[in-house]
Parts: C-alpha cells; sequence; structure tokens
C-alpha cells in the first residue's frame, strides 16, 4: 500500500499552488498542516483526481489517480460540500453508494450502519436541510467511509465539531489509520497532535517538513523561551522574535518566544509544541 | 457425559481461555469480493434522481404546442404546427441541460468526481436519458407536421432538430462559464429568445420553411451537431480522466 507523489506541481495563472511535491505515503494517519493558502486543498483535490497536475504524477500501487480503479477505493470528504435539497441523510448515503457502484442492499446496509456509527440513525429519515453544521459535517465523514476506502482523504474533517464529538471523530480516525493511508487537513493543531503518525507541514505549496511529532518539533527544540517583562521591553522583543503567546499580567507582559538565544534575563527555556511550531512557521501568514 | 455439564464445561473453558483479539480483520473484510453493482444499475439509479418535475415540464411542454398546433391554427396550419413544435424544443433542451447543472448549483460536483462513477459519466448517463427521451417525443411530433403540412420526414425531423441541438450546444457553452443558478437563468433567457421568433416569424414562414432555404438548416444542424459533438467528447475524455473536469466547478480554497 504506497500513494506516490512524483514532482507534482498545480499552478494557478500566477499562483504555484502546489509546487514539485514528492512525498510516499505508507498506511498510517498523516495530519496535513498549513496556514490558509498553503496549497491544502489543492494537494488533497490532486490526490483524490479532481483536479490534474500541470506536472508529474500520483500513482497509488502503480495506478494512477485519474483512474477508475483508484476512485474505487478512494473516500473523500471535501472541505465544502452540499447536497440535493429534497435529499434525507439516508438518501444522501444511498445516492452516493450507488456512484461507489455499490449494489443497492449492501448500500443500504453500509449506509445504516455508517448513519448509527455518525450518531445520525434516529434522523436517518429528516432532509439534511433541517441539519445542524455539526450534524451535514458527520454525515460527510460517514458518506466517505462507505465504499470501506483504502485510501482515505479529508478535508478539515473536524470543522464545524464540537469538543466531544472531535473527540469521537479522532478515536474513529486513528483506528482507521491502522490498514489504510488516512490524510487530513485541520488548522486545529490538537487534532493533528493526538491522532497523525506523521505530521506534513506545508508552506508555500511545498513541504517543509514531514515527520512524527517528536521529529518535527525538534526543528524549534530548545529555543521556545517564557518571560515576563515591562510593556518596553516586551513591544522590543515582539519586534525581534516570533512572538508566541502575548497575555498582560499584573507583574508585567508574560511573553512566549521562539529565539536561538537566552532573550531576556529571567527568562526560561519552554517545551515546545506542535502549536508552536505551527505559529512560529505561518505567524503573520493567512491573517484577515 | 450430560449436556448441561458439557455445556458449562464448554463456557468455562471459553472464560478462562479468551479468544484474542482479531488481527487484519478489516484487511480480511476488505479482501472478501463484495459484488459490486454493474455500470446499468447506476444508469438505472439515475434515472431515479431525475428531478420529476423535468420529465412533467418537458411532457407538457410537447403537449402545449401539440394542442397549440391543432387547435389555434388558422390558415397554413402545417406551418403553424411546425411552429409550435419547433417554439417547445428549446425548452425541452434547455431541461435536458439544465439537469447537468444540478451538481454545481447544490456543491455535490467534489463529491461525485471522486466517486467511482464520476460526475462526468453521471452527466453522460443523465445527458443520454433526457437526450433519448427527447429525441423520442420529437419523434411524436414528426408524423404529425408530415401529416399536416406535406414536408418530408426527413425535413421535419431537420426542422425539429436544429433548435433543439443549437439551444443544447449554446447551453453547454453558458454552462461553462456562467455559475450555477446563474447559468441556469442564462440558459432559460436563451430559449425564450429562440421560441418567440418560432411564433411570432407568420409572415416569413415560406422564407423560413422554403425549399430554396432547407440547406441553410441542414448546414446549422451540422455545425451544432458538431459543436456539441465536441462537447460530449470533453465529457468522455473527463470521464476517462484524460483531461480536467473545469465545468462549473469554481473550486475555491
Amino acid at each position: 500500500m504506497e500513494l506516490i507523489f512524483d514532482r507534482v506541481t498545480k499552478q494557478y495563472k500566477e499562483k504555484i499552488a502546489v509546487d514539485r511535491v514528492s512525498l510516499s505515503l505508507t498506511q498510517g494517519v498523516y495530519g496535513l498542516l498549513g496556514a490558509n493558502g498553503a496549497g491544502k486543498t489543492t494537494l488533497m483535490r490532486l490526490m483524490c483526481g479532481v483536479l490534474r497536475p500541470d506536472s508529474g504524477e500520483i500513482l497509488y500501487n502503480g495506478t494512477k489517480v485519474e483512474e477508475e480503479a483508484y476512485r474505487d477505493i478512494l473516500g473523500y470528504l471535501p472541505q465544502q460540500f452540499g447536497y440535493y435539497p429534497d435529499f434525507s441523510a439516508m438518501d444522501f448515503l444511498m445516492y452516493l453508494g450507488s456512484l461507489k457502484g455499490m449494489p443497492k442492499k449492501r448500500a443500504s446496509e453500509k449506509s445504516r450502519e455508517l448513519l448509527e456509527l455518525a450518531g445520525l440513525s434516529h434522523v436517518a429519515k429528516k432532509k439534511i436541510k433541517t441539519f445542524s453544521g455539526g450534524m451535514k459535517q458527520r454525515l460527510g465523514i460517514a458518506q466517505s467511509l462507505l465504499n470501506n476506502p483504502e485510501v482515505l482523504v479529508l478535508d478539515e474533517p473536524t470543522a464545524g465539531l464540537d469538543p466531544k464529538e472531535r473527540v469521537k471523530f479522532r478515536n474513529i480516525v486513528s483506528k482507521l489509520g491502522n490498514d489504510r493511508i488516512v490524510l487530513l487537513s485541520t488548522h486545529i493543531v490538537s487534532d493533528v497532535e493526538h491522532i497523525a503518525d506523521v505530521i506534513l507541514l506545508m508552506k508555500d505549496g511545498a513541504i517543509i517538513h514531514k515527520g512524527s511529532l517528536e521529529e518535527i518539533i525538534q526543528a524549534i527544540e530548545g529555543k521556545v523561551w517564557e518571560c515576563t517583562v515591562d510593556s518596553h521591553a516586551a513591544e522590543r522583543l515582539m519586534g525581534q522574535y516570533p512572538a508566541l503567546n502575548v497575555r498582560e499580567e499584573k507583574e508585567g507582559t508574560f511573553l512566549r518566544l521562539v529565539c536561538g538565544e537566552k532573550p531576556a534575563e529571567h527568562a526560561v527555556q519552554a517545551a515546545a509544541t506542535l502549536e508552536d511550531l505551527y505559529l512560529y512557521y505561518f505567524s503573520g501568514e493567512g491573517q484577515m | 457425559m450430560p449436556r448441561l455439564f458439557k455445556y458449562q464445561l464448554k463456557k468455562e473453558m471459553q472464560q478462562a481461555f479468551p479468544a484474542p483479539p482479531p488481527q487484519g480483520k478489516e484487511e480480511f473484510l476488505r479482501g472478501f469480493p463484495y459484488p459490486k453493482a454493474k455500470r446499468i444499475e447506476m444508469v438505472g439509479v439515475q434515472v431515479s434522481y431525475i428531478r420529476k418535475w423535468t420529465w412533467a415540464l418537458s411532457l407538457l411542454a410537447v403537449a402545449l404546442a401539440l394542442l397549440a398546433g391543432r387547435n389555434f391554427g388558422q390558415e397554413s396550419s402545417g406551418f403553424w404546427m411546425l411552429s409550435c413544435l419547433s417554439a417547445a424544443m428549446p425548452v425541452l433542451a434547455v431541461l435536458a441541460v439544465t439537469e447537468t447543472f444540478r451538481s454545481s448549483v447544490y456543491g455535490m460536483a467534489e463529491l461525485e468526481i471522486a466517486a467511482k462513477y464520476n460526475l462526468p459519466q453521471v452527466l453522460l448517463v443523465r445527458m443520454g436519458i433526457l437526450g433519448g427521451a427527447d429525441i423520442l417525443l420529437m419523434l411524436l411530433g414528426v408524423p404529425w407536421i408530415v401529416q399536416e403540412g406535406g414536408f418530408s420526414s426527413l425535413r421535419a425531423a431537420v426542422y425539429l432538430l436544429v433548435p433543439w441541438v443549437g439551444t443544447c450546444a449554446i447551453a453547454f457553452q453558458i454552462e461553462k462559464y456562467v455559475k450555477g443558478r446563474e447559468g441556469i437563468w442564462c440558459c432559460a433567457a436563451f430559449a425564450m429568445f429562440l421560441c418567440a421568433p418560432s411564433l411570432a416569424g407568420r409572415q416569413f414562414w415560406q422564407q423560413i420553411y422554403g425549399n430554396g432555404t432547407f440547406y441553410l438548416w441542414l448546414a446549422a444542424l451540422v455545425v451544432f451537431a458538431a459543436a456539441m459533438g465536441n462537447q460530449v467528447w470533453r465529457i468522455c475524455c473527463a470521464s476517462k480522466g484524460l483531461e480536467e473536469w473545469k465545468w462549473n466547478l469554481f473550486l475555491t480554497g
């Protein structure tokens, strides 16, 4: 089981969305992190054959992702998806089941099973337009699992889920990663931290880091400092170093910074987290 | 050994030596040859997903055209019948083509593209079903026109096909460039634009449907059929993954 990206590039007019990405994914859960516009969604669409690369190719066990045989083993949850207005949850799953080549009986059995898993059994016959955002997202996750896919691509799957639903989702995905390739993108760093075996950090269309949580935070290990200083010193330090956290306290301004050397006399070193790494690389990007 | 004792022994053995947790259960289940639906089943399913009002409006358009052609024509009733049916053709074409808009209008396109039977295949099936039904409806009108207007069957068929194929070809172009619901309105407006001259051009009937202009109808049919054939070919290429599906996607993010 191996999915190979071979120098894949995708360009929209002047903007290079995916820039010569070469990757090899084997079974496990991969978390894709990056700021808005980093190219995550484009990479996922290329992986699902929704878009075609301008150059390079993506192969799964030697099969091109544009082929029907690949789509047969693919499960995909897009960042945004809709539904036909008259569809109930069950209709939606049955319709996608038919497009996934499932016979009616099997699609019906699998739909019921997945509605149960998604906690939507009690609203199986209800119109989707009456659903909350979280329910729609759970339905989207359910449809991606209909054909028991070998490759599962989830674009921001936890968007709209409450903390309890997110924990349930994480557990399901962790289990799924045992015997298939799962790639998920999210802005919620803790989701990636908890479920991804391998983290991919994407910036300006390129994968800048790939590795386990421990490996990936090595990049800033020993460089995270915390200190409480007066407002003038705080302003000076924030100008000099990337600030990970700023908090006004009684004694002064609390700062969490990334820098190669001790930034202030009373500064203490702190253990680096994935969120620190994310903020270090992406502070100032994708902001409104 | 008494049966009850045997049962108890079995139960206790099970408790003392529990079965190990399944290893590779998912892999085993996935390797199980679950039957796949045949392509023809997918076609059958798609028939049921075509909106009922698309069928109803198509039938209504042809029924109204036949009714108007039979009952409201005073003079040159053959030309009147032809005009009425000809005016219904763009409506049929737009109803068929706009059925292909649904995926993008309702945000299902991306899900459908990534499915085994992907969006281009689904569109080909829907177009095939609706196109076939429209041609059957057209065939209903041909004998009437032949009988009332004294045209040959070929000429009657060409007069009906040109507005239908022409509308389809142009509606596909509109679909490529105009987003979602706006595209549907543009196609509808264009169909109305084509309907109006068919009904209003009473004084030009002799010139429009005369022997001398028939070659223009044939030329128009060839041009529109080629344009439509090109669109269908592009969809076929996209369905086989030879081309990127760009129509009406307007992907963001």
